[in-house]
């Protein structure tokens, strides 16, 4: 493969290596955009917004309270997922059963009240987050260097994925939630709190993405727009990974990683592209994928 | 109830058109919110009003009022609002225009209906080249400028061989383009380069190949989010650690402050205007300080500059009459607070000094804007283009 694409061997698995830490910060995003379209069956596009918000969190209780890296991991995603629930309860809810369309727009509307308010509070230089002692440097891998920090995402994407297809497909609490999906008023006959499941869905997507967001603070810019550009990217994953399947979902974010990463040895300008020519290619060879539930 | 408000309202009727007949509009046009506001936006709009604040309240007898809009980045909105401006509402001159694209929109508008628009941060080199009028100033610096003090002082250190990570739109080629001319001149090579699209994340990719190159230095040729996100990571990846040089020449003192100085170590760029760099600097930017709660950006600051002057000029020449303020302009040095040595010159460009500056290191930093050690004063004609190289039809060559 090296010499057909007549490239040394340590960049062609330097890319391949960079494609898997892509990839999993691609799953982490997908997985609660994921689960809250496949449970939910809303189109967040708030996702990014609360991705912003972890980072901004994290951020915020490191400057005003003197927090750090390692608590804020655990804070932060609890207080953003506690403001998804509050959003749930006061506005996502009154648009179930509707079209999807109603509660994409709602969410778009609450992403940018938040995205913009933030940017006049703030501005758009973004601030400095250190990542923690403990994670920084860079391991010599001997065909490239890769900042330990890196490979720490590539760890805790792994472990929460692994974590939230166990908490949604073998978990009692897992099949309450897809019950009260599948079937909301028998599961409400049942005696279980479909609608308290159903805000606790919606906070876990929220809380995900702030987590994604806190470990992206280190390294890429922490500022009021940063999920926007990133939330198309991982529509696109989830729609490759079928809307709403936790491990389709996880398995699209490491294919389209790697597929990014060899991209950019053969076609560098195209590497951006690289996702959506694989949703195209998804929707015209098996249009019904995309329908293919939890 | 209703009597009030109609004596109001017939008020407001009076009042409106005298006022405009009174008030000499000048008119701050930027992003207000977008990634360039950072170092335009609302500092420059502060800037503005510390002129009016030195200048004084009136000009020619005529209050002097400051309007304000916000372009969003957008070259047709920017051209919308200066044709507003000029033609309905007597605005006397347009300032600032944050990025080139709108800049040089306006400049267009400008021309025809001969009315000046002076320009503090777009950097495009086109602007005093092919596309020049009598009647656009371009405050700060250009391309050519920002990009040959650092190759200078560079290759004065040693540097033999570049790599470039560039932005894939006019403005990283421009940069690119020049400062591989000056890279020759020194006799260095180009070892290799990699493009990114505007707005790119991740830079993992570039940095790796710029790592493996070997190359002295690694010049970010890139603005705004991907020039923070591409110095973020590079710091991530040991660029600096591992000895390799990091050249950003376009980077503004608020945007290393929002980096962080454990990120910005080493980084050697160009400045219009270092905050610390005297006392009249200095006291102008804590003035500014106590209005914005930041450190100006050298773009600002050329925004205060360029309203003082303007408002010098038509005092001084008694008319508003573009053809002669802006000739009084060229015929004057230009210096205050900010600029020193300025010339204005017949392509357009503010030939002044100009600053090559290093990021200090986080333990050396005696204060949280205490950012950046100017390494050397690059006067203006070694800075900027000669005249005789200029493209700008206006010069006589």
């Amino acid at each position: 493969m090296a010499d057909i694409l007549s490239m040394p061997l340590p960049v062609l698995m330097g890319q391949i290596t960079l494609g898997l830490v892509t990839g999993s910060f691609y799953a982490l995003l997908g997985l609660g955009l994921s689960i809250v379209f496949g449970l939910l069956h809303v189109i967040n596009f708030a996702h990014g917004a609360f991705y912003m918000l972890g980072a901004l969190a994290a951020w915020m209780l490191a400057q005003f309270l003197g927090i750090s890296y390692w608590p804020a991991l655990l804070l932060a995603p609890l207080l953003v997922g506690l403001m998804g629930v509050l959003l749930e309860k006061t506005m996502v809810k009154q648009l179930y059963g509707r079209d999807p369309l109603y509660s994409l727009l709602l969410t778009l509307g609450i992403a940018m009240m938040l995205e913009y308010g933030l940017l006049w509070k703030y501005g758009s230089a973004g601030m400095a987050f250190a990542p923690p002692p403990e994670l920084t440097g860079a391991l010599n891998l001997g065909f490239m260097i890769l900042p330990v920090y890196r490979g720490w995402i590539v760890l805790c994407s792994v472990v929460i994925c692994l974590a939230v297809w166990t908490l949604v497909h073998r978990t009692p609490l897992g099949r309450q939630m897809r019950a009260a999906t599948e079937k909301p008023e028998l599961t409400g006959l049942f005696g279980i709190n479909v609608p308290q499941l159903r805000s606790m869905t919606f906070g876990l997507g929220a809380a995900l993405a702030a987590l994604a967001g806190v470990l992206a603070a280190p390294i890429y810019q922490v500022s009021p727009i940063m999920g926007q550009s990133l939330l198309i990217p991982v529509f696109a994953v989830i729609v490759i990974g079928g809307m709403g399947s936790v491990h389709g979902t996880v398995l699209a974010a490491y294919g389209i990683g790697l597929a990014e990463g060899i991209t950019r040895i053969v076609f560098p300008e195209a590497a951006a592209l690289a996702v959506y020519v694989v949703m195209v290619a998804v929707l015209l060879l098996r249009p019904d994928h995309r329908q293919r539930r939890f | 109830m209703l009597k009030t408000i109609a004596t109001l309202l017939t008020g407001l009727a009076l009042a409106v058109p005298a006022n405009a007949q009174q008030s000499f509009k000048v008119g701050v046009l930027t992003d207000m919110s977008g990634p360039v506001s950072t170092y335009s936006g609302a500092g420059s709009v502060a800037a503005a009003e510390l002129a009016i604040e030195d200048f004084g309240p009136t000009v020619l007898g005529r209050r002097i009022e400051l309007v304000v809009a916000d372009h969003q980045m957008k070259a047709d909105v920017a051209a919308g609002i200066a044709r507003q401006w000029y033609e309905n509402d007597g605005v006397e001159v347009i300032l600032d225009v944050a990025v080139s694209s709108a800049a040089l929109a306006v400049m267009e508008i400008s021309a025809v209906v001969k009315k000046p628009v002076l320009l503090s941060t777009a950097a495009s080199s086109t602007i005093n080249g092919s596309a020049c009028t009598p009647y656009a100033a371009q405050w700060s610096f250009d391309t050519y400028a920002l990009s040959r003090g650092v190759v200078a002082a560079m290759a004065a250190e040693g540097a033999k061989s570049w790599f470039f990570i560039t932005s894939d739109y006019a403005f990283g080629q421009d940069l690119e383009a020049d400062m591989r001319n000056f890279i020759a001149e020194t006799g260095g090579e180009v070892v290799g380069r990699a493009l990114h699209p505007v707005n790119t994340q991740d830079f993992a990719s570039y940095l790796l190949q710029a790592q493996g190159s070997g190359a002295d230095v690694v010049v970010l040729a890139n603005s705004g989010g991907d020039l923070v996100n591409s110095l973020k990571q590079a710091n991530e990846f040991g660029i600096s650690a591992g000895g390799q040089k990091l050249a950003v020449p376009l980077i503004s003192v608020p945007q290393l402050k929002a980096l962080g100085a454990g990120a910005i170590q080493g980084v050697v760029a160009s400045n219009g205007f270092v905050w610390n760099h005297d006392d009249a600097t200095q006291a102008w930017s804590e003035r500014f300080h106590a209005k914005v709660g930041t450190m100006p950006a050298d773009t600002q600051a050329a925004n205060y500059s360029a309203l003082l002057h303007y408002l010098r000029a038509v005092e001084a020449s008694g008319t508003t009459d573009a053809d002669t303020v802006m000739a009084h302009l060229r015929a004057h040095p230009i210096e205050d607070a900010v600029v020193r040595g300025g010339v204005l010159r017949a392509n357009g460009s503010l030939e002044h000094e100009l600053y090559l500056v290093e990021a200090n290191p986080a333990d050396q930093m005696t204060g949280e804007w205490d950012l950046v050690t100017v390494l050397r004063a690059v006067p203006g004609a070694d800075a900027f283009r000669p005249l005789a190289q200029s493209a700008c039809p206006l010069v006589a060559n």
